[in-house]
Formats: structure tokens, C-alpha cells, sequence
């Protein structure tokens, strides 16, 4: 099993993958996709999942507004803290090419996308 | 039952060697069933290896025009009014049925290897539809003036061999002989092991309209769908490589444009899970148009995704990724099934 496809499966990757494709597709946030296809160095990483987390916050406010009861999806702190041992661990190119590939995926069945 | 074997003995010019190879196992078998012909690669030469009667003579089906590509294997010879020599067609036609059971018997002994050269006695040209960087490659030094350099040439036996197997086993995309296509190529696929019979009902069956977008999407798109009708095969036929010849077209003769191998491992790796055929399935139907003229980013992921293909890396995975978001941005693609990707994630290199 190759490096990437590890990555692929966890399920911190997994959760920021999700909240990718929520951004880029419902949020029309490609400002965030733009900048973790470009980052590199984990200072920069950082700065990233932070802007984007803010971005991601400020929409699912707005939803959770405009439709009551419902709650939109974000990734937990301990995805965030997982996500940041993986950039350490495997460097920031190859955890965000698995970022990116979860928001190329199809949303699984009985998923709610927002 | 009897058994024969011959022997092509390789020169290193990897698309006439092959074509030697599937000519000669053509020449034994012809196109009736009475002898079985495999071809082995074993590195330093083809084994050609038949069980049954050898037949005494050609058969004459071998020069009909239906399925081959003998309409286009010569289209660099110029025919010119005062020329006395033959048609290389007539020519190799002449060869073969003239001199057959002593081509056969030179290709039983181990030491028959083709005398290429500048000029060989009784040699023929060998045209750069057959092997480009045999004909293109070899050139002598050129000072101050425009040269294009001289021909090569072959014996003719082995010739002959290499033009047979160039009109049966070359496969010519037919969707890319269009005018607007700027170049031609010519695809062969290297048998690792191959049962002719199987070999050819392969490349019948085989969809020859591909991605004409570049020569390089023409090539991943035929090896896509090579890889996916051997695997139901795979009993009696094993490629690990494809052939490739690429020249460009001109207002007079086609020009060389260069050539290669291209080899199947990581297809292969893709094709033996059902999540990785279905992934080549997608990316055949899909990301590979067979419109040349096809623009936008349906263009740039087929040009990424080719890339991708040729070399399975992180970085042109990125580039990929990159594209195909794009595209399902502006709803032109759609959403990869998550195990397909997967598999394809589990075989990329990473540096």
C-alpha cells in the first residue's frame, strides 16, 4: 500500500477532504482549494487550514441560520491536530494531494453534503 | 504433433524487431488454423515457436487489404514515373513468395541476424513507418548545408519480414487519419507471450478510434484499452510493453516525429483489481475524447491525466487533481467513485 493511499484512508483526511469539497462545491470557496494546491512548507500549512477553517465557520454559520436545526459539517479539533502530526509526519505536498483527491470523490449515499 | 522454432534475433530497434517477430509467426501460420504460433520475448531475441505441418508456401491472404494496414505502411515512398524498381509492396510480395521456405529455414538458425547498414547487397530501404529512429536515427555528420541524411537499409529477408508484420500487427488509430490531425502514429504492442490467433482477435476487437489530442493521449488511450481486453486473455496473451512511432505530417512526406516504449506495469497493477478496471473503464469512456478538435479543461485533464499516466507521480498526480476539480467545478466531470480513486492513489511513486 503506497504511502498516499494511507493518508487517502485516514479519517482525518478524510473529515478535511469532506469539508473541501463542501467548500469548493456548495461554498464556491476556490480561494481555499487554490491555496492547498499551492502550499508547501508547514508554517504555510498551517496558515492555510487556518484561513480555510475560518471560511468553512463563517458558511456553515450561514447555513445553520438560514435553515434552523440543521447543522453543517466541520472537522473537529482532533482532526485538526491529526492532520497537522500527518503534514509533520509525511510533509505538507502529499497530505494535501490526499486532501484534494477526497474532494474529487463522489459523496457516499445517504451523505449529507452540507 | 510437430514442433518448429525460429528465432528473431533482436537489433535493438524495437518496433522492427517486432514486426519481424509478428510477420514471421504470420508467414507460418497465415490465416488458417492447421499450425498453433506463439511468440515468447526471451530479451535478447523472439521466439517464434509453431506445432503443427508447416505449410510450403505463403498464404496469398497475407497481401489482401481487408483488416491490414498495407495502405498506409508505405506512405513515405514517393512513386515516380521513371522509378524501374517495384512497388515496395510488389516487392516484398515478390520476396516472400519467391524465396519462402529459405526465409523460413534462415530464421531456424540461431546466427541469421539482418545486416543493416548504408548500403547492404540487395537491401531495401527501410521506411520510417516500420522503426523511425532506425530509419531517422542514424545519420552521418552534416556541415554548413541542409542535409536530411541517407537511408538505411536492410537485407532483404529480414525486410520482408518487418513489412509483413507492419501490415498485420501496426495498428493506425482511424479516428486520427483525419486532415485537421497533425501527426500519424503507429502503435504495436510488445508480446511478452502471445498465441497469434489470440493476439489477433485482440486486435480486432480492439477500438481503434483514440484521444487525438497529442500523440502521447493516442498512446495512453490504446494502451487503456489494450489492457483491459488482455486481461480476459491473459491465459494466452501477455504485452509489457507498447511500441510507439509518431511523425508529423506535411504539406509533402511525413517527417519523423519520434518514437518509444511505453511499458504496462502500472496498468497492469490497475487492471487486476475490478475498483481499478472500472477506474480504466472511466477514464477510457470519459477522459480520453476522441474529438481532436475537444478545448477547455476537457482538454487539459486528458493532456494532466496522460501525464499522469505515462509517469504515476505525486506531482503529476497534483497537476491532475488540480484540473479534474476544475472541471468539476464548472460541472464537465464528474465526481470520482471513491474506490476507484483509491486504487489509483495506491500505485502512485512517491519520491
Amino acid at each position: 500500500m503506497s504511502k498516499l493511499h494511507e493518508l487517502f484512508s485516514n479519517p482525518a483526511v478524510e473529515s478535511f477532504g469532506k469539508a473541501l469539497q463542501i467548500a469548493v462545491g456548495i461554498n464556491d470557496d476556490y480561494a481555499s482549494l487554490v491555496e492547498f494546491d499551492y502550499v508547501e512548507k508547514e508554517e504555510e500549512f498551517v496558515a492555510t487550514l487556518k484561513k480555510f477553517l475560518r471560511r468553512l465557520d463563517a458558511n456553515a454559520r450561514r447555513y445553520e441560520r438560514e435553515h434552523p436545526g440543521k447543522y453543517a459539517f466541520k472537522p473537529n479539533e482532533k482532526d485538526l491536530d491529526e492532520i497537522i502530526r500527518l503534514a509533520q509526519e509525511n510533509g505538507v505536498r502529499l497530505v494535501c494531494a490526499a486532501i484534494i483527491s477526497h474532494a474529487l470523490v463522489r459523496s457516499e449515499k445517504g451523505e449529507k453534503v452540507q | 504433433m510437430e514442433t518448429h522454432r525460429f528465432i528473431i534475433n533482436k537489433t535493438s530497434f524495437d518496433m522492427f524487431d517486432v514486426f519481424r517477430a509478428y510477420g514471421l509467426a504470420y508467414l507460418i501460420s497465415g490465416f488458417e488454423k492447421n499450425v498453433v504460433t506463439n511468440i515468447f520475448d526471451n530479451d535478447y531475441a523472439f521466439i517464434i515457436e509453431s506445432h503443427g505441418k508447416l505449410p510450403t508456401k505463403l498464404d496469398p491472404k497475407l497481401f489482401e487489404e481487408t483488416g491490414s494496414s498495407w495502405s498506409v505502411i508505405f506512405r513515405t515512398f514517393k512513386a515516380r514515373k521513371d522509378l524501374k524498381a517495384p512497388h515496395p509492396r510488389k516487392d516484398a510480395e515478390n520476396v516472400v513468395t519467391q524465396e519462402y521456405n529459405h526465409l523460413l529455414d534462415l530464421h531456424k538458425k540461431s546466427d541469421f541476424i539482418p545486416q543493416i547498414g548504408k548500403k547492404v547487397k540487395d537491401g531495401r530501404t527501410l521506411y520510417q513507418t516500420m522503426d523511425v529512429s532506425a530509419a531517422k536515427g542514424y545519420r552521418e555528420e552534416k556541415r554548413d548545408v541542409y542535409h536530411e541524411g541517407s537511408q538505411i537499409e536492410v537485407d532483404k529477408y529480414s525486410w520482408a519480414t518487418a513489412v509483413i508484420g507492419a501490415a498485420w500487427s501496426s495498428v493506425w488509430p482511424q479516428n486520427l487519419m483525419r486532415k485537421d490531425v497533425a501527426f500519424l502514429i503507429c502503435l504495436v504492442p510488445n508480446p511478452k507471450r502471445a498465441l497469434l490467433i489470440s493476439h489477433r482477435d485482440v486486435q480486432n476487437r480492439l477500438d481503434k478510434r483514440l484521444c487525438g489530442i497529442s500523440a502521447n493521449t493516442a498512446l495512453i488511450h490504446y494502451a487503456l484499452k489494450l489492457v483491459q481486453l488482455v486481461r480476459e486473455k491473459s491465459d494466452e496473451v501477455e504485452y509489457d510493453s507498447i511500441i510507439f512511432n509518431v511523425m508529423q505530417k506535411t504539406g509533402q512526406q511525413p517527417k519523423p516525429g519520434g518514437g518509444g516504449k511505453y511499458g504496462l506495469d502500472f496498468l497492469e497493477k490497475l487492471a487486476r483489481t475490478n475498483a481499478g478496471l472500472y477506474a480504466l473503464e472511466n477514464i477510457d469512456r470519459h477522459l480520453l475524447p476522441t474529438n481532436p478538435r475537444v478545448k477547455g479543461i476537457q482538454q487539459d485533464v486528458a493532456l494532466a491525466l496522460t501525464d499522469f499516466l505515462l509517469r504515476p507521480n505525486l506531482e503529476n498526480l497534483r497537476t491532475f487533481e488540480s484540473f479534474y476539480i476544475r472541471g468539476q467545478i464548472t460541472k464537465k466531470l464528474y465526481p470520482w467513485e471513491k474506490g476507484q480513486l483509491e486504487e489509483i492513489l495506491n500505485h502512485v511513486e512517491i519520491a
